[in-house]
């Protein structure tokens, strides 16, 4: 009947791209919830297929997403004026993950920064008027603060379990509020979604980059929360997703406190070795799933020398070995970004008597990079898992 | 390049309409796009072909199969929120694939499971949404009623029929769950000829639908937690011809809207059927409308025939209420003029006329490409000129 050989493209939009591939189904990944169309998403990709020919491909990336985060937005406001606060809300929420979306492949500077703001006023404008249980909050840090959201659980009374969930190399609260938060709250978990050292607007407008020793943040998060009413101090546990699988597994090896942990997918075991690779394929003219600039941006590295350095510091050799809390490690099993065979250095590295390691294959989903195909499944799964390990 | 999202199969429209309405329930969380487009590249691997009902439903229910027995896996430990994840989706594979069956002993066995894994799902994930009864002549129609959110006392209600292939399960959750949040309450109706009503009660549509619009009425009006005074009437797709019936013959309901106009002369459209059936180039499987309307030996002749009495002509002129109807520049199932001389016959002074087209988006078939684009735009409308008493947004 017709010739076509190939269904779809859900996991790779754009066939030979793997870092747009990867960006695009980011976005994607946030569908489950309402918060983006997935008919605006592949409008926004048809015009960038259209663009193909041109040099530079991520100017096409930012101006395409822009173009139609500023149509939404401009219906948000309009909505607004109208008086109609629910879809107002439904716009800004997408206008700011399509803005948040533009923002990724602009190089560090005002122009990204003024991006960053574009997608800022329309998340917390759309999570304001949709989510009115979750809370914005600074967390002292250091003498400065972590930019967080703390989503209550509904109908619970008194002190409740609560999950730390810190975000990865280019993610933010503004997702992991929704996608972890949403459903940990039905299970009677609060959720604090940060954006951490190196992430988010904690990163961007207080500037403040990342760093190895992320138990500073995970302490300034539990010391946040332990000091709220509502919270049971003795049930808070620690997740992190993306790169976050490292910052997680680094907080529970220093700061006790926590309960429980969870890598939602692993980062790479040997992070010098990772980078050293980074270098030589952008000097091969390579591309990654990455930014070329996003490893020395997000870590305040002054070269590739430092670059380098910092690498070496994220190592989890010799560290998860003290990790006592119960603990869970997840990947999936086509994972581009971190091959899934980096997962089990991890695990098997990590001290607890009670540890689980779950890999997600491609027949039941949830196969890709933090199991952003299937966010709902990977989610799920570490609800569960943490009902279990919490229950009292 | 062909457009994913509306036309996963290419020139084959028949599948890609059925599987739009299925990938049209992702913004709910209640189907996984990852796992659609694995059924998708089986089809495509056993030839793509519209009138392979085989491959069709049976790729549909292994996925179902699949998914349902992890969620028995899940809730036998204990994991009954991810269970009900699980079943919710096993419940919109089954009935993607039902569609493309006809009727007899294999389609009775795909909806029982879809129902039955419809059922334990929504228990579990929508425990707040009522399973209810609606007297109906000498028996009842099957519905969800969904109660609006942080409303005390009467709120605004609003009653949704289907199609000609939906169900309550898809509307109580894509209105249901936005009319909540606007603090209006939802009564998601399979009504004659539509969903479990026609399936398991075997109950076929009707040209006079005012009889169910009255019983929906009167069962809506006799809870103490609807304003009687503030209840709408609405149909999408087929029940695009319902809803202004309704709206002229019932009176009491103060606002209608048509979620997608249906063909304003049906009997027409179903000669043009026939011959595009012979062709396979209809969205709608051959056994769809005889079986919907309850034409002895599924015999096409005689749908048409019946198709005579299905008109609005001299019907839409005597709406009075305030009346929206909704329709996409791109629906390839009814062309957006079906919806322009609909409205033209309203007869009420108030009445809005909303075409969405492909750069604002939800251009498709009631806007099942973007189904919160039509329902925000309908739930604000009722707001502004329905329900202008006591709402939240």
């Amino acid at each position: 009947m017709s010739e076509q050989t190939k269904c779809g493209n859900w996991v790779e939009h754009f066939p030979g791209n793997a870092k747009w591939s990867n960006a695009i189904q980011i976005v994607k990944g946030m569908a489950p919830w309402g918060a983006v169309s997935l008919g605006e998403v592949d409008r926004v990709a048809a015009r960038l297929n259209a663009r193909a020919g041109e040099g530079d491909n991520d100017t096409a990336w930012k101006q395409e997403w822009e173009a139609m985060a500023d149509t939404v937005a401009a219906a948000a406001d309009k909505a607004e004026a109208a008086g109609h606060r629910v879809t107002a809300g439904d716009h800004y929420m997408r206008a700011g993950n399509y803005y948040y979306s533009a923002e990724r492949m602009i190089p560090p500077g005002d122009e990204r920064l003024g991006y960053y703001k574009k997608a800022i006023r329309c998340y917390h404008a759309g999570i304001e008027r949709l989510y009115p249980n979750v809370e914005p909050v600074a967390v002292p840090y250091q003498g400065k603060a972590m930019d967080a959201f703390f989503m209550k659980a509904p109908g619970v009374s008194g002190r409740a379990p609560a999950v730390v969930v810190f975000n990865g190399m280019d993610n933010c609260k503004e997702m992991s509020v929704i996608f972890a938060g949403l459903e940990f709250a039905k299970r009677g978990f609060h959720t604090l979604a940060v954006d951490g050292p190196g992430q988010g607007s904690t990163f961007r407008l207080r500037g403040i980059p990342g760093r190895f020793d992320y138990e500073h943040a995970g302490t300034a998060a539990y010391d946040y929360l332990a000091g709220r009413a509502d919270v049971d101090a003795g049930r808070i546990a620690i997740m992190g997703y993306s790169f976050g699988g490292y910052y997680a597994a680094r907080i529970a090896s220093f700061e006790k406190r926590y309960a429980a942990g969870i890598s939602l997918s692993a980062a790479n075991w040997d992070m010098y070795t990772w980078q050293l690779n980074a270098q030589k394929n952008r000097a091969a003219g390579k591309p990654g799933h990455a930014n070329p600039f996003q490893w020395r941006w997000v870590m305040g590295a002054k070269d590739e020398a430092d670059e380098l350095e910092i690498a070496r510091k994220f190592s989890l050799e010799g560290v998860v070995g003290n990790i006592t809390c119960p603990y869970l490690v997840t990947h999936g099993q086509n994972d581009k970004v971190i091959k899934a065979e980096e997962a089990p250095k991890l695990f098997d590295a990590i001290g607890s008597r009670k540890k689980h390691f779950k890999i997600f294959t491609a027949e039941e989903g949830g196969a890709e990079h933090a199991h952003v195909d299937h966010r709902q499944l990977g989610v799920g799964f570490a609800a569960d898992w943490l009902s279990d390990t919490l229950a009292r | 390049m062909a457009n994913h999202w509306t036309d996963q199969f290419g020139t084959n429209f028949s599948w890609s309409n059925a599987t739009m309405v299925t990938k049209g329930m992702a913004p709910y969380g209640v189907v996984a796009l990852g796992e659609i487009e694995r059924i998708g590249e089986k089809l495509i691997a056993r030839g793509n072909d519209p009138t392979d009902k085989e491959a069709w439903y049976q790729e549909w229910c292994a996925m179902g199969d699949h998914v349902a027995k992890l969620g028995e896996d899940a809730e036998a430990k204990g994991r009954t929120l991810s269970a009900g994840d699980y079943y919710m989706r096993a419940g919109y594979y089954y009935y993607t694939g039902e569609r493309m069956v006809p009727p007899g002993d294999i389609k009775t066995k795909i909806y029982d499971k879809a129902l039955k894994n419809f059922q334990r799902g929504f228990k579990i994930r929508y425990p707040k949404f009522e399973r209810v009864d609606v007297p109906y002549e000498n028996t009842t129609l099957p519905a969800y009623f969904v109660k609006a959110e942080g409303v005390s006392g009467p709120a605004p209600t609003v009653v949704v029929f289907d199609g000609l292939d939906n169900c309550k399960e898809m509307s109580s959750l894509f209105c249901g769950l936005e009319f909540a949040r606007r603090g209006f309450n939802t009564l998601a109706i399979d009504g004659p000829g539509q969903g479990e009503a026609l399936r398991i009660q075997k109950l076929p549509s009707r040209w006079d639908y005012e009889v169910p619009g009255k019983a929906a009425f009167d069962y809506v009006a006799g809870r103490p937690d609807v304003d009687a005074k503030q209840v709408a009437i609405m149909g999408y797709s087929f029940g695009g011809y319902c809803a202004p019936r309704i709206a002229a013959l019932e009176p009491r309901y103060v606002g209608g809207v048509a979620f997608g106009a249906m063909w304003w002369d049906m009997h027409a459209w179903l000669v043009r059927s026939q011959e595009q059936m012979k062709k396979g180039a209809m969205a709608t499987s051959h056994f769809q409308v005889p079986w919907v309307f309850g034409v002895p030996d599924l015999d096409f002749n005689k749908a048409v025939d019946l198709m005579k009495k299905f008109t609005l002509e001299g019907v839409a002129q005597q709406v009075k209420s305030p009346f929206l109807t909704l329709h996409g520049t791109n629906d390839r199932i009814i062309p957006p003029g079906e919806a322009e001389i609909l409205h033209g016959k309203i007869g009420s002074k108030i009445k809005t006329l909303k075409i969405f087209d492909e750069i604002e988006g939800g251009a498709e078939h009631c806007q099942v490409d973007d189904r919160q684009a039509g329902v925000n735009f309908i739930a604000d409308w009722l707001s502004e000129n329905v329900f202008t008493g006591k709402v939240k947004a």
